[in-house]
C-alpha cells in the first residue's frame, strides 16, 4: 500500500513538473516569435522610410535649384538686385546651406574594441569628445563642420541620448561605430590645433583618433530650413 | 517508468491546456523548475537506495520550487543576483544526484551479471 502510495504521489508531482516545463517553453517560444516579428516589420519600415526621406529631399533640392533660378532672373534685372543676390549667398555659405569643398582635415574616431570584438562599455564616444574636437576645430579656424556627414551648423546641439548621439534634434550617431568628423579650413592650422590637443587630452584608453589632411574635402549642406520663433530683430 | 509517465502527461496535458505564464514570472518558474528537477531526482536516488519517504519528497518538491522562485523574486527586488545561488545549489544536487544513480545503477548490473556467472 505505502509503495503504491509513493508511486501515485510522484507521478502526480512528475505530471506537475512536465506540465510547468511545457508551459514554460512555449512561453518563451512565443516570445521569441514575437521578438522577431516586430524585427521583421521594423525592418521593412526602415526601409519605406529612408525611401521617403530620400524622395523628400530630391524634392527640396529640386525647390532650391528652382529658387536659385528664379534669383538668378530677377538680378539680371538690374545691378542692384545682383549685389543682393551676391549676398545672400554669402549669408546662405555662412549658415551652412550650402554645398561647400575646400582643403581641410578628416578626423576618425574609432572605438576601442573590447574582447572578442565586443564594444566596450569603456569604448564609447561621448557627446563631450566630440563637442570638444569640434570646439578646438572652429577654434582653430573652421570654416565648415560635419559629423558623419550630419552638417553642424551654428544652431547645432549634440548631445548624448540613451543608445546614440544626438545632432541636430533628430539625427543620430552610433557611439559604437567609427565617427567621421569632417573639417573644411586651413588644413596646417587645423592640423596643428589638432596635433597639440592629442598632447594635452588623453583619449588612447577610450579610442583611437586620426588626422588625416586633405585638399578636398566636400561638405553637404544642412537641410531643414531655419526658422526662428521667438528671436526677432531689434528695430 | 512511472515518472516517465508522469512526465509524458504532464507534457500533454501543458499542450493541451494552453495556460500561459505572465513574462515577468517567467524567470521565477525557470528557477522553480530547476527545483523540481532536482527533486525528481532525489526521489530516483531514494528508490534506487530504498529510502524513498514520499511526504519529505512531496514537500521539498513543493517547498524548494517556492523556496526558490521567493530567492529569485527577493533577489529582483533588492538587485542581487540571489537566484544565482538556487541555480547552483540545485545544479550541483542535480549532478550529485545523477552520479548517486549511475554509480548504484551500474553497481546494480553488475551484481546481477556476476550472479548470472555463477
Amino acid at each position: 500500500m505505502k509503495k503504491v502510495n509513493a508511486r501515485i504521489s510522484v507521478m502526480i508531482v512528475c505530471i506537475i513538473l512536465g506540465f510547468i516545463l511545457t508551459s514554460q517553453f512555449r512561453n518563451i517560444l512565443n516570445k521569441n516569435k514575437i521578438y522577431n516579428t516586430g524585427n521583421a516589420d521594423i525592418t521593412v519600415e526602415l526601409k519605406s522610410l529612408k525611401s521617403q526621406k530620400e524622395a523628400l529631399e530630391k524634392s527640396v533640392n529640386d525647390l532650391q535649384a528652382k529658387i536659385s533660378e528664379y534669383e538668378k532672373t530677377s538680378a539680371d534685372k538690374s545691378g542692384r538686385t545682383d549685389q543682393m543676390l551676391e549676398e545672400l549667398n554669402n549669408t546662405r555659405l555662412l549658415i551652412g546651406q550650402t554645398d561647400v569643398k575646400g582643403q581641410g582635415v578628416i578626423v576618425t574616431l574609432i572605438p576601442k574594441t573590447g574582447l572578442l570584438g565586443a564594444p566596450s562599455e569603456e569604448g564609447r564616444i561621448n557627446d563631450r569628445d566630440i563637442v570638444i574636437l569640434l570646439n578646438e576645430l572652429r577654434f582653430a579656424g573652421a570654416e565648415a563642420l560635419a559629423v558623419n556627414d550630419i552638417r553642424i551648423t551654428a544652431y547645432s546641439g549634440i548631445r548624448n541620448s540613451g543608445n546614440y548621439i544626438m545632432v541636430n534634434n533628430d539625427e543620430r550617431i552610433l557611439p559604437m561605430k567609427k565617427v567621421e568628423i569632417k573639417a573644411i579650413g586651413k588644413k596646417e592650422d587645423l592640423q596643428a590645433s589638432l596635433d597639440l590637443f592629442q598632447q594635452a587630452t588623453d583619449f588612447t584608453g577610450i579610442f583611437e583618433m586620426k588626422v588625416e589632411p586633405s585638399d578636398e574635402i566636400s561638405i553637404k549642406r544642412y537641410i531643414k530650413p531655419y526658422s526662428f520663433q521667438y528671436a526677432k530683430t531689434v528695430k | 517508468m512511472y515518472i516517465i509517465f508522469g512526465l509524458l502527461a504532464g507534457v500533454i496535458l501543458g499542450l493541451v491546456l494552453k495556460v500561459n505564464i505572465p513574462d515577468q514570472f517567467s524567470s521565477y518558474v525557470s528557477v522553480a523548475i530547476l527545483a523540481c528537477i532536482d527533486s525528481v531526482f532525489g526521489a530516483v536516488r531514494g528508490n534506487l537506495y530504498k529510502n524513498f519517504q514520499a511526504d519529505i519528497f512531496i514537500s521539498g518538491f513543493f517547498g524548494n520550487a517556492i523556496l526558490a522562485a521567493a530567492l529569485a523574486y527577493l533577489g529582483d527586488k533588492l538587485g542581487v543576483p540571489i537566484y544565482l545561488a538556487a541555480v547552483l545549489v540545485f545544479g550541483g544536487r542535480i549532478f550529485d544526484n545523477f552520479a548517486n544513480i549511475r554509480r548504484k545503477l551500474i553497481e546494480n548490473y553488475k551484481n546481477s551479471k556476476s550472479k548470472d556467472v555463477i
